[in-house]
């Protein structure tokens, strides 16, 4: 054991060498994220979520947990929480990427069970190999008091793979005029991502993200939404960047990919895109980006609301074969054969199914 | 990564560093941030080192004697130590891809929050938005 030790010890002093002198570096193969999630399940269905995304590469440590009642999942970086409930330690090492997955080794151990610190919570050191869509629960805490407040069936921690989009998509809304690249300082996004089921039960994922001065970019983890045609995968990625007008008003362009995939439609899913420019909103504020069916089977419809710059894109959907979401429908060279119109297909296939985002903006909290 | 957060992975690796851009790291919240996040990161992996072990240090001590009375035994030990290191460093070299072990910090990374983060904030605003047919690359 002593032996094996150090020779590990012996690959890691050869790999951190290597550190030293800096790789040049590498884009990676696909832009994959890997999620940890503490899902609180609900006795009705209802779900709510807390993530947080690992570090791209190299090694991560972040702590879930529960405060007050298993309801209230959080987030904390390297640093215990001081008021948790129940919760985990997670401790991961991106092993490799490729195209096509994630290699990624968790040690998770539960630290918190009933307000007090265990050390003989359950725990493991797993190396997971993830594909896009994937969900590997690690472990649930099952709710032995439900009280009037909080009637959860559980807390779970799951480990999920995201896929984001590999750019960003095409800036449909207008910056102010003089507008530059850039805000004032750090500030953190706190993303809430909500879906409605036609039953009104709402299942809801939040993440936290540090916005540095030119922005960050974000993904869920794909939700499942069941449709008269079958299980289908929504999956919501984007960026947020920030700009500033020679005034000194800063503003944020909140880009948004919204692909869906499964029951029948093409391998790649079908992918709607939109943006806003939006004033930055003050820490008070929370903005709610409500977001219709994927497509229209006929250019109009919902208009741009709100204030602040939002414009509705509209128009150009409905034509199968354009874009990624209608590359199987129609093909450049296809002739007069019943085409899918991918878009339209989906908005109908959602029907009934009310996603939005919500945003607010917090300032870095100091240590 | 940030090469200005190098500078701190510099620091807790003890190699010499510049005063002056270390103060101008450590001014910025999220160097602070960074540095906590890489000490505490060291501290956890230090401990689940020293939990292994445990055991095997107990025993010793258990056995004072029996170490103290085999001085041969010693060397033999420590050249399996050495031995150990230089295999694991070789096929380390050999085997390539090596894993990069810094703590990297992330495109995104999480924060303590300032409230709960459930039950969901009612909405200030609504922003009706509507997708159209995107380019951009993704899926499988």
């Amino acid at each position: 054991m002593m032996f094996s030790s150090l020779f590990l010890t012996g690959v890691l002093l050869q790999a951190s060498g290597g550190a030293v002198t800096p790789p040049a570096p590498a884009k990676p193969p696909a832009d994959f994220v890997v999620l940890v999630a503490a899902p609180v399940y609900q006795p009705d269905g209802a779900i709510t979520t807390e993530t947080v995304a690992l570090p791209q590469a190299g090694a991560g440590l972040v702590h879930l947990f529960a405060r007050r009642s298993l309801c209230n999942p959080a987030v904390a970086g390297a640093a215990e929480p001081a008021d948790a409930l129940f919760g985990w330690r997670v401790a991961s090492q991106i092993v490799t990427r490729s195209e096509r997955d994630v290699v990624v080794s968790l040690d998770w151990r539960r630290l918190w069970e009933d307000g007090r610190r265990t050390s003989a919570g359950p725990g493991s050191t797993v190396q997971l190999t993830l594909h896009p869509g994937d969900r590997i629960p690690l472990d649930h805490i099952t709710n032995f008091k439900p009280t009037q407040d909080c009637r959860a069936v559980g807390l779970g921690l799951e480990v999920r793979l995201a896929q984001s989009e590999m750019s960003a998509p095409a800036r449909t809304a207008p910056l102010p005029e003089g507008a530059t690249p850039g805000g004032a300082k750090p500030v953190d996004a706190e993303l809430w991502f909500l879906h409605t089921l036609p039953s009104d039960i709402q299942q809801v994922v939040h993440q936290t993200v540090r916005l540095s001065t030119e922005g960050a970019r974000f993904t869920f983890a794909p939700t499942a939404v069941t449709t008269a045609r079958g299980e289908v995968s929504v999956e919501l990625s984007g960026s947020i960047d920030r700009y500033r007008t020679p005034t000194g008003n800063e503003f944020l362009l909140l880009s948004l990919t919204r692909r869906v995939k499964g029951a029948g439609l093409p391998p790649e899913g079908v992918a709607g895109a939109t943006s806003s420019v939006i004033p930055l909103p003050q820490p008070n504020e929370v903005l709610s980006f409500e977001m219709p069916g994927i497509g229209r089977a006929r250019s109009g419809g919902a208009g741009g609301g709100g204030g602040g710059g939002t414009r509705a894109v509209g128009g150009a959907v409905a034509s199968a074969g354009a874009g990624a979401g209608g590359r199987q429908a129609a093909r450049p060279g296809d002739r007069g054969g019943v085409v899918l119109a991918g878009p339209a297909q989906v908005a109908a296939m959602l029907e009934g199914h009310q996603f939005s985002l919500r945003l607010r903006i917090v300032p870095v909290p100091t240590n | 990564m940030n090469s200005e957060l190098e500078i701190i992975d510099a620091l807790i690796d003890g190699q010499r560093v510049d005063a002056d851009a270390i103060k101008h790291v450590l001014a910025d919240p999220e160097g602070r941030a960074y540095l906590v996040d890489a000490w505490l990161l060291r501290e956890a992996i230090q401990e689940a080192a020293l939990h292994e072990g445990e055991p095997r240090a107990s025993h010793a001590t258990a056995q004072p004697a029996a170490r103290s009375a085999t001085p041969g035994r010693r060397w033999l030990v420590a050249a399996a130590i050495v031995g150990s290191l230089l295999g694991g460093y070789a096929t380390g070299r050999i085997t390539g891809q090596p894993a990069s072990l810094t703590v990297t910090a992330p495109a995104t990374t999480a924060v303590a929050q300032p409230s709960p983060a459930f039950p969901v904030p009612a909405a200030t605003r609504v922003i009706q938005l509507e997708f159209h047919t995107a380019t951009t690359t993704g899926g499988d």
